[in-house]
């Protein structure tokens, strides 16, 4: 009887102390939710009437050969993005965290590049990757390792490339500074003791580092993946998702067809269109988190 | 225990609150934010006034690169706010963050009681039904300045009413360099486009980095949209027909001229390999750093030479953009004036609008920006600082001026071909992609004929 | 020994070039705002500004009047990431150490509130604002900035909590702690790192947003730096000088606020010793 008040108690506790960011995000995301899987039925143009129809709207995206392009650029973009910043971003996290010369000065540098406002490094890049004034070409071509400019954002499959580096270049800090906070949580100890039962640093690494910091390093990734998913400016500024569409992933391709031509529907069509399997891949991630937790 | 809970739930219902109240706090206090409740709402979303009884006007008005001109226009505006007793929310914005802006403000009804739009927003807006008859705005105008320049008038004129006021004109030239050139053997620009093509194979060394011909493509670049949209008039080649409505984008004309054009790409090779993704500061670029010999641009670019690089000053020269078999064609990019017709202030907006063309006042305006900025009235070409072989062309080029949708007339439909830059698209499919040109013009009539249908 | 001094000087150089990494595009930055304009445009551009010149700074600070936008950005990017974390660090404990029903939907849906992009949710957001009438005011941004920030710290600090060992917070219990004390003064303050760690990205978060702001805000005083700066790129000639200045002013606070709370970061190396 004790217990199970008890267990009120806490559910209720729990209860209060979730209130603030449910109902913060029921009334500022449920709401535009809504709102945007009913003007995914319609066939709205932007200050136009709204008329129920069904999913012809998503029947013409698939129909679309840019559209299509575009989910497989997602994809690719999403993906290597994200794989080279959680790499990156282990590293860094490992390096600031061991014996180094500097080592607040260190990681305060390693920091800025979050920091820029990416408006403005997504145009630095673009112009360090300029054909004409660039960075990289001028210097590649000075040591005579090229003898014509690199077409870093002209070329179709050279501009992907280019876009993920400058992505990852941004994006590697978070998944740093993140893992950082969750190594240093872990007891100086636990290394010691393995160092004297004699495992080596690989070792060390797989079976202390990452099971420790194994929560931080799976949500950190996950977000960075919703983030990289849903990155707009960098693409937008660096290629406009050119050269012929080489680059054109679901959110410039969403801008492109809602603002610069006004088909709010199929705009926003083309963003649920992704949901689902969003949806799917979030879940599995966050039950796996859940398993964890259970061991 | 439960006390503490009670507590917490307290505190964080307090913050909450307290966010609310300060928020409602700030709608009274700020005139200019909307609300649909009458005492506190802005005029831009139902109420004319504020609640002491003072009229207000919210005006957006394109920023463009010139400080002094943004600055000049503002004042003027606040000037009238002082003159009469209104109270003036004016704001200006860069032309590439407005379609957010406009998109939002129709969505939530919040837009301003005057806006800059370009002929191409006007269209659709008019057919959305949001803006107001000017006609008896523009006759004031005219009576007091003289005729504005009639074609400038024909993009916003719907059945017989005028719906937006020619403000001022980017008129497009090619800006050339004359050492270049002369080196090359050349002592004048070039006057048509086979003319342009041989100047630019003799002036291009890819050894040396430097391609004659600065003309590209890109998914956002709408100046490498108006040269290929002008090229292809010239070369006799369009996309809609005389009617408005049919579409040739795939006609023989069209797909001879979109091949002369791959040509500059592909056989010339006269254009930097950079081209085929280029944005719109590129051209700039390529040619202040002389990358490239010739450019069709603005006359944002002499100016911003002109400022800062003397040297490349005067080796630069100015000429129209080159004629093609069916005649010469220039690109109609401007800024209008219109007034929306959700606003309260109606008669005050008109009123602001005359107040802007007052022609001394317009003058002095214009001239900051001689030749970057073209002036609308018909006697603007006789003044004195229109007479120099810099700023010449670029007034004169005012009578190739051709409206998007041409040899019919501009219709929104031909404004979102426009905006979707789908000539750009086609080129990069033939260059870029490998398509010939019947393929690539195939593709482009299928997706005109998409955005006609709908 | 040596074998650790090796390994020493391999991590060091390997620091080395994650740091010139990092730094590239800043150095291009740095250079380029203090260049004049001629020198700016050249097919061969300048490693280091020939003749070095304040004067894109000045442009910035007088003519541009960048200095209140600072200000607005922060006082915005302030509110919102303390306030999102204080109430994120509530929810992020109840998601790590309690049972209740519906916990797994809750804080699931937590996470797919993140799923939409920008791009799109600004007009139902814009029209939230405008209902509430905060238009052109910084509390819009305040009552919506919170989208981009709640989600992932509510999350991030769940996974923070988690790594903290039931048995010190056990212990606390024992010793006669009710479950908020020991939250507040046990659990909290061993997630310090994780805490500075989320209001730090919270705080860039807003600090660099652009969208939102850009619909929401169009008055010149109640500019944020984003759109102060988006406002250099005008037409096709870019304010280069004076947009690269500005992202260096920029981005100085934010370090220097990075740099005052990694004494915090660093403080839960205590982790271990408090068992």
């Amino acid at each position: 009887m004790r217990a199970l008040s008890r267990e009120r108690k806490k559910e209720l506790l729990a209860y209060c102390l979730i209130a603030p960011v449910i109902i913060y995000l029921i009334v500022f995301m449920l709401f535009p939710f809504i709102w945007a899987l009913w003007t995914s039925v319609t066939n709205r143009t932007i200050g136009g009437n709204a008329d129920f129809v069904g999913i012809d709207n998503f029947v013409t995206l698939v129909r679309d050969r840019v559209f299509r392009q575009s989910v497989w650029n997602t994809i690719v973009y999403t993906l290597f993005a994200v794989l080279g910043k959680v790499v990156l971003g282990m590293i860094m996290a490992l390096v600031l965290n061991a014996q180094i010369p500097l080592k607040n000065l260190s990681r305060v540098l390693l920091f800025i590049p979050w920091t820029i406002p990416t408006l403005v490094s997504a145009l630095t890049w673009r112009w360090m990757y300029s054909d004409v004034g660039g960075f990289f070409n001028y210097i590649l071509m000075s040591l005579n390792i090229v003898n014509a400019p690199v077409p870093w954002l002209y070329d179709p499959k050279l501009a992907m490339v280019s876009i993920i580096v400058a992505n990852i270049w941004r994006g590697a800090p978070f998944i740093a500074i993140s893992l950082l906070a969750g190594l240093q949580s872990i007891p100086e100890d636990y290394y010691e003791a393995a160092q004297i039962d004699g495992a080596n640093a690989i070792i060390r690494f797989l079976h202390i580092t990452i099971p420790s910091i194994k929560d931080v390093l799976i949500l950190s990734t996950l977000i960075t993946t919703i983030w990289t998913f849903n990155d707009f400016e960098i693409v937008w500024l660096l290629t406009g998702g050119g050269p012929g569409n080489a680059t054109q992933i679901l959110s410039t391709y969403g801008y492109t067809v809602g603002f610069m031509n006004l088909n709010l529907s199929k705009a926003i069509s083309s963003s649920m269109i992704a949901m689902p399997f969003l949806l799917i891949l979030v879940t599995i991630i966050t039950n796996r988190f859940k398993k964890s937790e259970v061991d | 225990m439960k006390k503490r809970i009670l507590a917490l739930v307290l505190v964080s219902i307090m913050a909450l609150s307290t966010l609310a109240a300060c928020s409602k706090k700030d709608t009274t206090d700020e005139p200019g934010t909307g609300t649909k409740t009458p005492p506190a709402g802005g005029a831009s979303d139902g109420t004319a006034e504020t609640p002491d009884g003072q009229r207000e006007l919210t005006v957006w008005l394109q920023r463009v690169v010139n400080e002094t001109t943004n600055n000049m226009i503002e004042a003027r505006v606040r000037q009238f706010g002082e003159e009469n007793d209104v109270t003036i929310n004016v704001e200006l914005i860069p032309y590439e963050n407005m379609m957010p802006l406009w998109t939002s403000g129709i969505e939530a009804k919040t837009l301003p009681d005057v806006s800059f739009m370009q002929y191409q927003e006007a269209g659709r807006f008019y057919e959305q039904g949001l803006l107001t008859d000017v006609s008896d705005v523009i006759a004031t105008i005219e009576e007091a300045n003289g005729p504005i320049i009639e074609a400038l008038k024909g993009p916003t004129t719907f059945g017989g009413a005028q719906y937006a006021i020619p403000q001022r004109f980017f008129s497009v030239a090619i800006h050339y360099r004359t050492d270049m050139l002369e080196a090359a053997g050349f002592n004048a620009p070039p006057a048509t486009w086979d003319e342009f093509r041989e100047i630019a194979k003799a002036t291009t060394n890819p050894s040396e980095g430097i391609y004659g011909a600065g003309i590209g493509l890109g998914a956002t670049n709408s100046d490498a949209e108006w040269l290929n949209q002008v090229m292809l008039w010239g070369l006799g080649g369009a996309i809609i027909a005389e009617d408005s409505q049919t579409i040739i984008a795939n006609s023989p004309e069209t797909v001879a001229a979109l091949d002369y054009m791959s040509q500059i790409y592909l056989e010339d090779g006269s254009t930097p390999p950079s081209a085929v993704n280029w944005d719109d500061a590129a051209n700039n670029t390529a040619f202040l750093t002389g990358q490239s010999a010739m450019v069709g641009n603005a006359g944002t670019l002499l100016a911003a030479i002109r400022a800062d690089d003397p040297e490349l000053y005067d080796v630069t020269g100015i000429a129209q953009i080159p004629a093609g078999p069916a005649g010469f064609f220039a690109p109609s990019a401007g800024g209008y004036l219109g007034i929306f017709n959700q606003s309260k202030n109606q008669e005050l907006a008109k009123e602001l609008l005359a107040y802007l063309f007052d022609y001394d006042w317009y003058k002095s305006w214009i001239d900051v920006e001689v030749p970057s900025i073209i002036p609308v009235f018909e006697r603007s070409k006789d003044e004195p600082e229109w007479q120099d072989p810099l700023t010449r062309p670029f007034i004169e080029s005012m009578d190739g001026v051709t409206f998007i949708g041409y040899p019919g007339e501009f219709t929104p439909k031909a404004g979102e071909v426009f905006n979707l830059k789908l000539l750009n698209e086609t080129m990069a499919n033939i260059v870029v992609n490998g398509m010939t040109p019947q393929e690539a013009a195939d593709i482009l009539q299928e997706k005109v004929e998409a955005i006609f249908n709908k | 020994m040596k074998k650790i001094k090796l390994s020493n000087v391999l991590i060091t150089l390997l620091l080395l070039l994650l740091v010139i990494v990092s730094l590239l595009p800043v150095y291009w930055t740095l250079n380029t705002s203090f260049k004049v304009n001629s020198e700016i445009y050249n097919m061969k551009p300048s490693l280091w500004p020939k003749k070095p010149t304040v004067q894109s700074y000045i442009d910035l600070v007088v003519k541009r009047n960048f200095l209140p936008s600072l200000w607005n950005s922060f006082f915005v990017s302030f509110i919102v990431s303390v306030g999102s974390v204080a109430i994120s660090a509530f929810a992020g404990y109840a998601f790590a150490r309690l049972d209740f029903r519906g916990k797994q939907i809750l804080s699931n849906s937590v996470l797919y509130s993140y799923l939409m992009p920008r791009s799109v949710l600004f007009i139902p957001l814009y029209m939230l604002v405008t209902t509430f009438g905060l238009r052109d005011n910084l509390m819009g941004l305040i009552v919506i900035y919170p989208t981009i920030t709640i989600p992932y710290a509510t999350w991030m600090l769940t996974s923070y909590f988690r790594t903290i060992p039931l048995a010190i917070e056990e212990a606390a219990e024992i010793d006669g702690c009710g479950r908020i004390r020991s939250m507040i003064q046990v659990v909290f303050p061993l997630a310090k790192p994780g805490l500075a760690a989320t209001t730090i990205f919270a705080f860039t978060l807003c600090w660099s947003e652009y969208m939102y702001a850009l619909v929401i805000i169009t008055r010149s005083e109640t500019r944020t730096i984003t759109l102060a700066l988006a406002n250099m790129v005008v037409g096709d000639v870019f304010a280069w000088g004076p947009m690269m200045a500005g992202s260096i002013v920029a981005t100085i606070p934010i370090l220097l606020i990075y740099m005052i709370s990694s004494k915090n970061m660093v403080s839960g190396l205590t982790v271990g010793a408090v068992k």
